[in-house]
């Protein structure tokens, strides 16, 4: 094979690509800016900052021990900043209002005479007043409220329960007491997912440099049936050259298309949006092996489709739906049957790879996501050569 | 009158005539309204919780998360676990190990490992889980205490599960705007297929620019204009065009939907108007799009990128009433975000077309700027041509 027919074909594709426009929007300004967009409506929703300082009151009679209990569990809980004050059940309606504006996360009102009831084997209600429009903080609190009541709830029915067995009644307060003293026998530790994983800032550049991956690469391989149809094909047939040259410089320009506005794209997450994916190397390993499934992928559309137009939306129809399929806009939720689809695109494992690297993962940990693109490359190629009656695959 | 028609209905033949326009204009939408659906349209689950364990306890934390309407998917596996939390697959993870199980059945403390994801909801759904595991821990303590005073264990066990009615209870009350009421009488479908609606109709006739700018390279319009028609004949039957492809889209997509899916339009007069109305915008669009550029390929290019960021900041992909305040100004600079308005107007609380009389104005006052800019920036490009 001649490398240098080969690389004068490419560098002259290239220069035609360099100057139609239409590379840029699709393999960058479209991107780029959806990004940005994507970036400014989702930052809004990210978690993965701390909680901001949470501040409950609790209005209750004055000698209300079970309502001085939840001001003291929130007091006592570690790794929350939480400040808790019991306010006089007179300042009800104004704890709406400083909930609504904000100024009071969580509001809990014991209404009077609480604690006589549950101590009657009543059932009282707390009102727990959170805003309406969501939110972290106000969540967290009403948990961990909630929470309480039941407590208090169990102990209560436990005395019930004992009064009912012929317990004596003496002894039932002490039953409830056993309840509400016992240290909690089922605790929680944080564990740490793992550490195989991109921010949400990460995720969206990963995802959105997958998707777009195939739009560019298209603009490489494509060009070869737009050769047929113009009727320069048979002119470069005639060249002193293999055949198979032609179809090798389209697929590298394929190639180095892909590859540019991927590391751009990725290079652009980095500058403006201080995510990070990790060790360059096998970063670099990622985004080639992607780019090389996408365009064995293409190559097989191309060996399809009749014209360049039919190649072109028919790249764009496997982008987008290994797009979606692949969680370039939102992650598949779950572990069942879709999930387990998802991993097998390109995407996805082009989004998990870059995980990878970023919890300090080096080339040997790659080996699924690189499965992947194997297993698509081998694929589409074989299955290409399987069509080809075409003169440059002779 | 039938010239503008007859060019009109030419635009609309040539449109449908690429084949793959019938994938994004009638396959790609429908797609997207299942996925959107499937992915956020249970309205009524708190989050999404792993939960790693078998036996007893496993089994008792799994029904206290699903009493909390948190959605549970069980897994063998921890380190599985781990990667889905980490992959934004679930929310948070529960790992409780086999040693776990048998302390658990021996009477004595258990630990259980709970792993927060980084998405949003993550640490409320943590909260959730530490209350759950509140729960059943305090149900243990309510046996111990019983058994203590001589109850049989079995008898105590049944005794407390029977007595749900006897402890206070926490109620929760909302102030202020409540999202979860203003999503509430939505189906699974609703809304993802009002926000596609938008955006397929603006891309469809964006799209459809590219199609004007070949008219004029083709020298479709030329021969148009040799006919026995009036350049303004020209273009309004362009303008036309555009208004018929959106349309078409729109009402393809609305009577699909709402066939395929169930999904609810209210109205169809009320939301008959929006589409239309819509359609008038989108072509008005279209119209500017396709006089400014020269290039059908990079035509296409921009309107697939205009068409996206500008469905992005209109709530097509995520629900207004999620934005922060500043991007909410910014939406009312978009069509999309005036759609979105009126359709949440018909679909969630039974407007008609009196409700939605200010949006429906908004996108007219769009049409009325953005048409005749667009038909005078077609004129110039006409006579330059000739």
């Amino acid at each position: 094979m001649d490398l240098s027919a080969i690389w004068t074909m490419a560098a002259s594709d290239l220069r035609q690509r360099v100057r139609d426009r239409s590379v840029f929007i699709f393999a960058l300004v479209v991107p780029i800016a959806l990004m940005f967009v994507f970036n400014l409506l989702f930052s809004g929703l990210g978690s993965s900052g701390a909680l901001e300082p949470i501040k409950v009151q609790v209005a209750a009679e004055p000698d209300d021990s079970i309502a001085q209990g939840l001001v003291d569990v929130f007091g006592s809980i570690d790794g929350l900043d939480v400040t808790a004050t019991l306010v006089s059940l007179g300042s009800k309606g104004a704890l709406s209002n400083e909930v609504e504006s904000g100024a009071v996360t969580l509001g809990v009102v014991f209404p009077a005479g609480f604690a006589g009831a549950v101590q009657q084997g009543g059932s009282p209600q707390v009102e727990l007043i959170v805003p309406g429009d969501g939110g972290l903080e106000p969540g967290v609190a009403a948990s961990i409220a909630s929470g309480y009541v039941d407590r208090v709830a169990t102990a209560s029915r436990a005395a019930s329960v004992a009064g009912s067995a012929g317990v004596a009644p003496e002894d039932l307060q002490k039953v409830a007491q056993a309840v509400a003293a016992t240290a909690p026998t089922l605790t929680a530790e944080e564990g740490a997912p793992s550490d195989q994983q991109l921010s949400p800032g990460g995720y969206l550049v990963a995802g959105q440099a997958a998707l777009f991956m195939f739009f560019t690469v298209g603009f490489g391989v494509v060009t070869y049936v737009y050769e047929r149809e113009q009727g320069t094909l048979p002119r470069l047939m005639s060249m002193p050259i293999p055949p198979r040259s032609i179809i090798v410089a389209k697929v590298l320009v394929s190639f180095i298309l892909g590859v540019v506005a991927t590391a751009v794209l990725l290079g652009v997450g980095v500058l403006f949006f201080g995510v990070g994916f990790g060790n360059v190397v096998p970063v670099g390993v990622i985004v080639v092996a992607a780019v090389l499934a996408a365009t064995s992928l293409v190559l097989l559309v191309t060996r399809v489709a009749r014209t360049a137009e039919q190649a072109q939306a028919a790249t764009a129809m496997v982008g987008i739906l290994l797009g979606v399929l692949g969680g370039s806009f939102f992650p598949i939720s779950g572990s069942g049957l879709l999930a387990k689809v998802s991993d097998l695109t390109p995407t996805a494992a082009f989004i998990r790879g870059l995980g990878i690297t970023n919890g300090g993962g080096g080339v040997a940990d790659l080996g699924a996501p690189l499965a992947v693109f194997a297993i698509f490359a081998l694929g589409s190629v074989v299955v290409s050569l399987a069509l080809g009656n075409d003169e440059s695959f002779a | 009158m039938s010239a503008v028609v007859a060019i009109a209905l030419t635009s609309l033949k040539r449109f449908f005539r690429d084949r793959s326009n019938i994938f994004f204009v009638l396959v790609l939408p429908m797609l997207l309204v299942v996925a959107v659906g499937l992915q956020f349209g249970d309205a009524g689950s708190a989050g999404q919780v792993v939960l790693v364990g078998s036996g007893p306890l496993s089994d008792d934390v799994a029904a206290g998360l699903e009493a909390e309407d948190l959605v549970v998917d069980r897994l063998d596996n921890g380190d599985e676990a781990r990667e889905v939390v980490a992959r934004g697959r679930s929310d948070a993870a529960v790992l409780i190990d086999a040693a776990g199980e048998r302390s658990w059945a021996a009477g004595d403390p258990v630990q259980a490992t709970v792993i927060p994801g980084s998405q949003a909801g993550g640490q409320a759904t943590v909260a959730t889980i530490g209350s759950v595991l509140t729960t059943v821990s305090d149900r243990r303590a309510a046996v111990t205490a019983l058994t203590d005073e001589g109850v049989d264990p079995g008898e105590a066990e049944r005794s407390l599960a029977s007595a749900g009615d006897v402890g206070p209870t926490a109620v929760v009350t909302t102030v202020g705007d409540d999202l979860g009421e203003e999503f509430s009488g939505l189906g699974a479908f609703d809304l993802g297929a009002a926000q596609q609606l938008s955006l397929f109709m603006f891309l469809s006739a964006l799209t459809g620019a590219a199609l004007l700018i070949q008219a004029r390279e083709l020298g479709v319009i030329r021969r148009e204009l040799s006919a026995p028609v009036t350049a303004g004949q020209v273009i309004a039957g362009e303008a036309m065009g555009r208004f018929v492809i959106s349309l078409t889209q729109g009402l393809y997509l609305v009577i699909g939907t709402a066939v395929l899916f169930g999904v609810n339009w209210g109205s169809p007069v009320a939301t008959g108007l929006v589409v239309g109305v819509f359609a008038g915008v989108s072509a008005a669009m279209a119209m500017v799009l396709g006089s400014l550029i020269d290039n059908a390929n990079s035509a296409t290019g921009v309107a697939v990128g205009l068409g996206l960021v500008v469905a992005a900041l209109g709530g097509s992909m995520l629900p207004l009433e999620l934005f922060p305040d500043g991007l909410r100004m910014v939406s009312a600079f978009t069509p999309h975000r005036w759609a979105y308005e009126a359709y949440s107007e018909i679909q969630r609380r039974d407007g008609g077309v009196t409700d939605v009389l200010p949006q429906l104005g908004v996108l007219v006052a769009m049409t009325a700027l953005l048409l005749p800019f667009g038909a005078w920036l077609l004129r110039r490009s006409l006579s330059r041509a000739m």
